[in-house]
């Protein structure tokens, strides 16, 4: 029996180290084609910039049966962020991103073209809930607990007149209370509109 | 995993919510109050904009007041008709006995007739000047206090509305008085004071009256009473004012009002228009209003309090049982003397209460606001055969929390009993409770035991027996180790006092 191509040349697992956003501009901000991300794979790429990461070639994200392939409108994004460690399979010779590690609370970041690095980039800021917490991992991010001082209603805390936004709005925190300190804009009509 | 980080800018905001069954004014104004100096005057508050929050507060009490000054004004109006009808019953008996002809009654009445639509017309302006005017008076008070005050109690409020209700007495005076002047002055013409009328007294004493009238237009239907109308967000109910909490309020406002009006050396238009209160900078010895009033900050923190309402009863109290007591190292920024923190383990019940139909809520809190997280669900007897029928036996912490001021000696805890709370099913004989061992010496030999002894019947969990001396410093989890059984929650009840049943001596405490 004749071996097909993949079976004359098995598919190898690599690890490597999704590059820079800056360096893949174009498909990172979505005027490419498919899913894709340039990875420096680890057996193939040295730590030093031998070749640029532009110079790197795309590697092809494999969704998971559940994701859908876009057909009949059904379909989930690649989630994939800079500084991403992935597992890749070569087919016919090109890396495919078949799976990706969770970032760890103990990630520490490089300059290199292998450490970590953030995963924000362009529109993607932290959030106001979890911050700049990047990972994903059984303990699960810091979640906030409902405290008090947001609405500062702890009353252990020191508390202070605040003289500078009275001050802000004409007010003099150390003169005595007096009517009419709170100035209201008045409203001018013009007089070709007036009853 | 969680962090110690706010949710949001809302936690710990209160709310009051409607009340079919009383009016709860001041407890609105308390809480508008209460969320805005707590939004001002905390530190770091940069992004603040005062402007936009004087506004919006203003807004808020604005919306409150009006009902309170209609009904004032509304009684006013109700009791002027009362007295001048009277007085006029009277002036015609009065003129009948002292010879005057029909004619001339009819003529001195028919006098009274434009004076008394002048008076009708004058309390409509009062009211219109005192709503128009409402703004800017809150407005002014609200600044006012903004110089003085950082924490917002019941005497913030109580000054505050008291000063916003001299002003109004003012207005209302100024503009009604001279109306009822001349109508006065033909009543009591003929030689008998028979029309004595004082608006400012009627004002400030006649809350109980105002309230009564209002209460008049209201159908005796039954109404659905809510548990509490008080809602803190992040924290659920909170134990709300009940209705004489309200009318203490209001009868505190009304005689420090009334004590503000008798006021000299008013040196400002401010305190001519307000009175003097000690929340806009007057002295203390100057105010004689409404007593000593705490709004700076806060230096003591007392420990939590536990609370009962809802459930159709009345009268369970507690007293709170605190354990897993730490150092306070949250003290950036810190005026309270809160050495230790802690969280709370159980509910010592003091007070039974009765009438309790169905569990109570149960809410925990301190006075610096400063615990967060803990939970409890009131036990209650519910055979009508026994005689705790109705009462609350025990409180349930499903969730201890932590944080709370803690300032006290820490006491070892013990089970003094096991709610089941979900019998579980498939458990064996020979299941135990997981961690609990405890070594005993019996003459002269170490044996384990287990503290806790639990019988199982088809399965499930039936009954959980204390055995005496097991001490913690906290809540212990109570899982049961089983091959087969799963589901089964237990709680424990502690105490600070050993359960009294056969003595065990203890050699080695699990803590």
């Amino acid at each position: 029996m004749e071996l097909n191509n993949l079976s004359k040349q098995p598919s190898n697992k690599y690890l490597g180290v999704v590059v820079n956003f800056d360096d893949q501009k174009e498909q990172a901000t979505g005027q490419g084609w498919g899913w894709r991300y340039k990875v420096a794979i680890m057996d193939s790429y040295s730590n030093t910039i031998d070749i640029a990461d532009a110079e790197i070639e795309y590697a092809i994200c494999i969704f998971p049966v559940t994701a859908g392939s876009g057909g009949a409108g059904r379909s989930k994004s690649a989630k994939i962020a800079q500084g991403d460690v992935v597992v890749l399979e070569k087919i016919s010779g090109i890396p495919h991103i078949v799976g990706l590690y969770g970032r760890t609370s103990q990630i520490v970041y490089g300059e290199g073209r292998f450490d970590a690095k953030s995963g924000f980039y362009g529109g993607l800021k932290p959030g106001n809930i979890l911050n700049n917490q990047e990972i994903n991992q059984s303990s699960g991010h810091c979640t906030p607990r409902p405290l008090n001082t947001g609405s500062g209603s702890d009353k252990s805390k020191e508390r202070k007149t605040p003289i500078d936004k009275l001050a802000e709005i004409g007010i003099d925190a150390f003169s005595a209370a007096a009517t009419g300190d709170f100035v209201s804009p008045i409203v001018s009509v013009a007089s070709e509109f007036l009853p | 995993m969680s962090c110690s980080r706010e949710e949001s800018y809302t936690t710990g905001k209160q709310f009051i919510q409607a009340d079919p069954c009383k009016d709860n004014t001041f407890a609105r104004i308390e809480a508008y109050l209460t969320n805005f100096f707590d939004k001002i005057t905390k530190a770091g508050n940069a992004i603040l904009n005062l402007s936009n929050e004087i506004n919006f507060v203003v807004d808020l009490i604005g919306s409150s007041i009006t009902g309170f000054t209609n009904k004032m004004l509304g009684s006013l109006s109700d009791k002027l008709s009362e007295v001048i009808k009277k007085g006029i019953d009277a002036l015609t008996k009065l003129l009948i006995a002292s010879g005057y002809g029909i004619p001339a009654i009819i003529g001195i009445e028919k006098a009274l007739i434009p004076l008394a639509q002048k008076l009708v017309d004058g309390i409509f302006c009062a009211a219109t000047k005192v709503l128009e005017g409402a703004k800017d008076a809150l407005t002014d008070l609200i600044t006012g206090a903004v110089k003085n005050v950082l924490n917002a109690g019941q005497c913030v409020v109580e000054q505050l509305v008291g000063a916003f209700t001299n002003n109004l007495v003012n207005i209302v005076d100024s503009i009604v008085g001279p109306l009822v002047a001349p109508i006065a002055d033909i009543l009591n013409g003929f030689g008998k004071n028979i029309f004595g009328f004082n608006i400012k007294d009627f004002l400030l004493t006649g809350i109980n009256a105002i309230r009564k009238i209002a209460n008049l237009f209201e159908c005796d239907d039954k109404k659905v009473c809510p548990a509490s109308s008080k809602y803190k967000i992040d924290q659920g109910l909170l134990k709300d004012m009940s209705e004489e909490d309200e009318n203490s309020a209001w009868n505190t406002i009304f005689s420090g009002t009334a004590i503000s009006q008798g006021a000299t050396n008013l040196a400002t238009d401010f305190e001519r228009q307000y009175g003097k209160w000690n929340i806009f900078g007057a002295p203390l010895s100057e105010t004689g209003g409404i007593g000593p009033c705490q709004f700076g900050n806060i230096t003591e923190c007392g420990l939590p309090t536990v609370n009962f309402f809802g459930g159709n009863g009345v009268g369970a109290a507690g007293e709170v049982i605190l354990g897993n007591i730490i150092d306070n190292v949250d003290t950036e920024g810190a005026v309270g003397s809160v050495l230790k923190v802690g969280s709370i383990v159980g509910v010592n019940m003091t007070e039974p209460g009765s009438g309790y139909g169905r569990p109570p809520i149960v809410t925990f809190q301190d006075s610096c606001n400063k615990g967060y997280g803990a939970y409890g669900r009131a036990i209650i007897d519910q055979n009508p055969s026994s005689p705790t029928f109705g009462q609350v036996t025990s409180v349930v912490i499903t969730s201890e929390g932590e944080n709370y001021p803690a300032d006290i000696g820490e006491l070892p805890l013990y089970i003094s009993d096991v709610i089941i709370e979900n019998p579980g099913q498939d458990y064996e004989e020979g299941d135990t409770i997981d961690g609990l061992e405890i070594e005993i010496t019996e003459e002269g030999d170490t044996i384990t035991i287990n503290g806790l002894e639990i019988e199982i019947t088809e399965g499930r969990v039936t009954n959980v027996s204390v055995l005496p001396g097991l001490a913690y410093n906290g809540l212990p989890d109570l899982n049961i180790q089983s091959i087969s059984g799963f589901g089964a929650v237990l709680r424990p009840i502690m105490s600070v006092v050993t359960p009294q049943t056969e003595f065990v001596q203890v050699i080695d405490c699990v803590s």
